[in-house]
């Protein structure tokens, strides 16, 4: 069989810290080949140095070899990546989010009027637009997806947009190889198939895939062969026949995962928060009718297909939504959106939007884990009598935010580093660590395991158990993984289209689960 | 209510012109005429800025620098003393090839300056204003020698402060002539804007077109789709040049005497201010807005002083009361701006989330 890319002894370092070394890798014509490995282990950085990413380049480039169909290449810009036939699908988005589909899909690709080519050249030839738009519609219906193509990208689903941001790269008619990071991060498990089907549709035509996935069960369904990467080194590869679970989660971490479980604690508590018919607004959307007891102590998930409402509750108490009705905490009536007062009730919320919202991303980590803390730990501040006028007491700071970092199993150069050269995976740890440092008595946490691999995410799971049991500390975790709510959580809430569609125990069986979170409920059940 | 918010500006300009235009008390032929040459004159200019805002560079104020290529252009072809129609076109070639040289220097800088494009194309604008004015100013009669003393001030060094081209204003009279209010005009430079205006949309319906939308809306997620951004913002700034300078020379030619030092300057806030008034933003500007812009803004322009003479008898208070304007207008354009980026963001938000 021949090989449709090597790559050999492929070694990249960020400021002497190596992020990839000597990583070799052969990818045959037509496979899916899985590329596993824990957060900060070089997935991302493989990817884009294949992809001739500017940041590559700039900070020094790469070393190795690189051969695409026997030609041994450099690869120094995007352009020229895409000439190749390297094709990425990104895992945050790069879609165009004002122009519409077509645009999207048929960018740097655009059809144009053959005369208009021939009078103003290439670069200024007009676009065909009907033309794209029967291509990008062509392209859609390939992957089993219907929707019309002038509709623009910021009208359209999140899941919409996964399968949009894939008929790009497979437009090229010139692809080769199309690496995927972390696609099925968004979607729910309906796209899901769909997706991992015309994943598999795509390979047939000849087109080699490198897939890149946290969830095992995926990556062991479809790819062909799998590499595993730890810390920028290649530990084992993998192919269908050897495929075991355990075993590659073992390679990808080093050590053997103990899943989290809550000891279940006593019922029976007063109420902390009380949401009593609440109306949320935002955008063009409305909840309305909302009602949800939050108990003191507890760990409450809040979980249901996307857009139904997850979120509300923290992002509506925190004014991010507009909240209107009676909230009481601790029995006391408040002003949803009274942040400054909200806070002073020792209540928290790390949104799952960490990038825009939770984290400074230019500052170092020292910073985010303490950052709007000083209150809470007077011992941050040399001077506390002085409160915000005083200077930091760095030596203090610093062997906590060392002490955190290593508690977290954060990677990280050190404590100085800025936040946005993290990976997604530790940026969120950061996000725990400040809630650690705030201290609250009711933390809203959204989607806090979401694009992290498994040993992280039941560090996070162990963490936030901790803060739970051995602070009291109240938590409400919004999240679509089922899964990890049922091991963790006391109560958990389904939303179904914008309404507390049932408040379950974690120890129901999963079909009563599913099926709520459709809509629909166990006759038996009821009865109980 | 958002539906409307694009329409707040010009609503705003028509009802103040409506206002300007009762305490003036003057005849609608009069401000026909008015705004015929303003018309003429100040059109391109407007189309000039389209393009950067399209690549997301906002207001391109730098447009100075084509004008500036106009007018070298323009004091060169005359100091050659060649007869009207051969002037005009030795300028407009002229001019075209030194604003593409004058674009390219512009552009490689705001690329350096990603993200304060505006206020670094304000001080590119002042800088290439005074190396232009040291250069005719103490350049010609001692390092130039021009063709023609007569255009050299009395003292030998330096170009005079005013140069007559009466030759070009009347060239196009005549040919195609049309009556507007009191003013006899020609369709000629009528037909020139509509062509440019066309050429502006055509561009941006063409690739590079589709290029500045994606490099406009996000450099980096532009970047990471292959697309060479540098590039792309430096072709629209050449754009942007080349039609100011043309601008420039209809804007001389309309008006037929050259202010050596002078006749550059400000045309950029006011055609930045005639645009927004038009109802464009920093990100989001079309032809439309330059065409409702430059009627609305220069009706203004027109009444105001006769309103401040009737009013206060008083013309110059209707003098500051332009300027005002056109300063007011950018700054409120900014601020509502600013406002609908929020609202924009939060949008985004949203549908990520559904």
């Amino acid at each position: 069989m021949e090989y449709v890319l090597k790559v050999e002894n492929l070694t990249k370092k960020f400021e002497g810290n190596y992020a990839l070394k000597d990583v070799n890798l052969a990818l045959k014509k037509g496979e899916i080949h899985g590329l596993v490995g824990a957060n900060g282990s070089g997935k991302s950085t493989f990817m884009h140095i294949l992809f001739g990413s500017n940041y590559i380049k700039d900070t020094g480039g790469y070393l190795g070899r690189i051969t695409i169909e026997e030609e041994n290449i450099d690869i120094n810009s995007t352009a020229q990546a895409l000439e190749k036939g390297i094709g990425l699908v990104h895992q945050e988005f790069a879609l165009l989010g004002n122009l519409d589909i077509s645009s999207n899909i048929k960018i740097n690709r655009e059809n144009i009027y053959p005369l208009s080519e021939k009078v103003l050249g290439q670069e200024f030839g007009i676009v065909d637009k009907k033309k794209n738009k029967e291509d990008a519609t062509a392209v859609l219906s390939k992957m089993g997806v219907n929707i019309d193509p002038s509709i623009t990208v910021n009208d359209v689903s999140i899941n919409m947009k996964q399968f949009i941001e894939i008929a790009r790269e497979i437009d090229n008619t010139n692809l080769k190889i199309l690496m995927l990071d972390e696609p099925t991060a968004s979607l729910n498990q309906e796209d899901t198939k769909i997706l991992l089907k015309s994943l598999k549709a795509i390979a047939e035509t000849g087109v080699s895939v490198i897939f890149v996935s946290h969830r095992l069960e995926e990556v062991t369904k479809i790819c062909d062969r799998v590499t595993v990467l730890r810390d920028g080194e290649v530990i084992s590869h993998y192919s269908k026949e050897e495929f075991e679970i355990n075993k590659i989660a073992l390679d990808m971490v080093g050590i053997q995962v103990v899943p989290t479980k809550r000891k279940r604690k006593v019922q029976n508590r007063d109420n902390i928060i009380s949401f009593q018919d609440v109306e949320v607004t935002h955008g063009n959307k409305v909840y309305k009718k909302i009602s949800l007891d939050i108990k003191r102590g507890e760990v409450l998930g809040i979980t249901g297909l996307a857009g139904y409402g997850q979120e509300i509750f923290g992002y509506g108490l925190m004014g991010l939504y507009n909240m209107k009705g009676n909230v009481f905490i601790n029995e006391e009536r408040v002003m949803p959106g009274n942040i400054s007062l909200i806070s002073k009730k020792g209540i928290y919320m790390l949104p799952d939007e960490r990038k825009e919202m939770g984290l400074l991303l230019g500052k170092p980590i020292w910073e985010n884990m303490v950052f709007g803390s000083y209150e809470q730990q007077k011992e941050f501040l040399k001077h506390p009598k002085l409160k915000g006028l005083s200077f930091l007491n760095h030596k203090v700071i610093n062997s906590y935010s060392n002490r955190l970092v290593e508690d977290l199993n954060i990677k990280v150069r050190d404590i100085y580093q800025p936040v946005k050269e993290l990976s997604g995976g530790n940026q969120q740890k950061v996000c725990i660590g400040r809630a650690l440092t705030m201290n609250p008595e009711v933390l809203f946490v959204g989607e806090p395991t979401r694009g992290i691999d498994i040993y992280s995410k039941e560090i996070i799971l162990d963490m936030l158990l901790k803060m739970n049991e051995e602070k009291g500390m109240t938590i409400v975790i919004s999240s679509g993984e089922v899964g990890e709510l049922k091991r963790i959580c006391d109560r958990i809430v389904i939303m179904y289209e914008g309404e507390v569609f049932d408040i379950l125990e974690p120890d129901v069986d999963d079909k009563v689960f599913s099926l709520a979170i459709s809509g629909r409920r166990v006759e038996s059940y009821e009865e109980n | 209510m958002n539906k409307y918010r694009s329409y707040y500006v010009p609503f705003f300009f028509i009802i103040l012109s409506i206002v300007g235009i009762i305490a003036a008390n003057v005849s609608m032929d009069f401000i026909l005429g008015q705004l015929y040459s303003r018309f003429v004159r100040n059109t391109i200019f407007l189309l000039a800025l389209i393009i950067p805002i399209l690549s997301g560079m906002g207001i391109n104020f730098a447009i100075t620098i084509g004008a500036i290529a106009a007018q070298i252009a323009m004091v060169v072809a005359i100091d050659m003393g060649l007869p009207g129609g051969r002037a005009l076109l030795l300028a407009t070639i002229m001019s075209i090839g030194l604003a593409i040289v004058f674009g390219n220097i512009v552009g490689f800088l705001l690329n350096k300056a990603k993200g304060k494009e505006m206020i670094a194309s304000i001080v590119i604008g002042f800088l290439g204003t005074n190396l232009y004015q040291l250069i005719f100013m103490v350049g010609y009669g001692t390092v130039i020698t021009p063709f023609n003393e007569d255009t050299l001030l009395t003292r030998g060094i330096g170009v005079k402060s005013m140069l007559d081209c009466m030759h070009f204003k009347t060239l196009f009279a005549g040919v195609m002539p049309i009556k507007i209010g009191n003013t006899e005009g020609s369709l000629v430079p009528i037909i020139i804007v509509l062509i440019l205006a066309s050429m502006v949309y055509l561009t941006s319906r063409s690739r590079v077109g589709y290029h500045m939308k994606a490099v406009g809306e996000d450099l980096e997620i532009a970047e990471k789709l292959g697309i060479d951004v540098d590039k792309t913002r430096r072709i629209s700034i050449v754009i942007s040049t080349v039609l100011a300078a043309l601008a420039h020379l209809m804007f001389v030619q309309d008006l037929g005497v050259i202010n050596v030092y002078s006749g550059h300057l400000n045309l950029d806030v006011f055609s930045a201010a005639a645009l927004l008034a038009g109802g464009a933003t920093f990100k989001k500007a079309t032809i439309k807005n330059a065409f409702v812009g430059i009627i609305l803004f220069h009706t203004l322009f027109i009444v105001s002083p006769l309103a401040g003479q009737n009013l206060f008898k008083n013309p110059a208070l209707g003098e500051y009361f332009r300027s005002f304007i056109a300063y007011g207008t950018i700054i409120f354009a900014l601020m509502m701006n600013l406002k609908y980026e929020k609202v924009r963001r939060t949008l985004v938000k949203a549908d990520v989330e559904t």
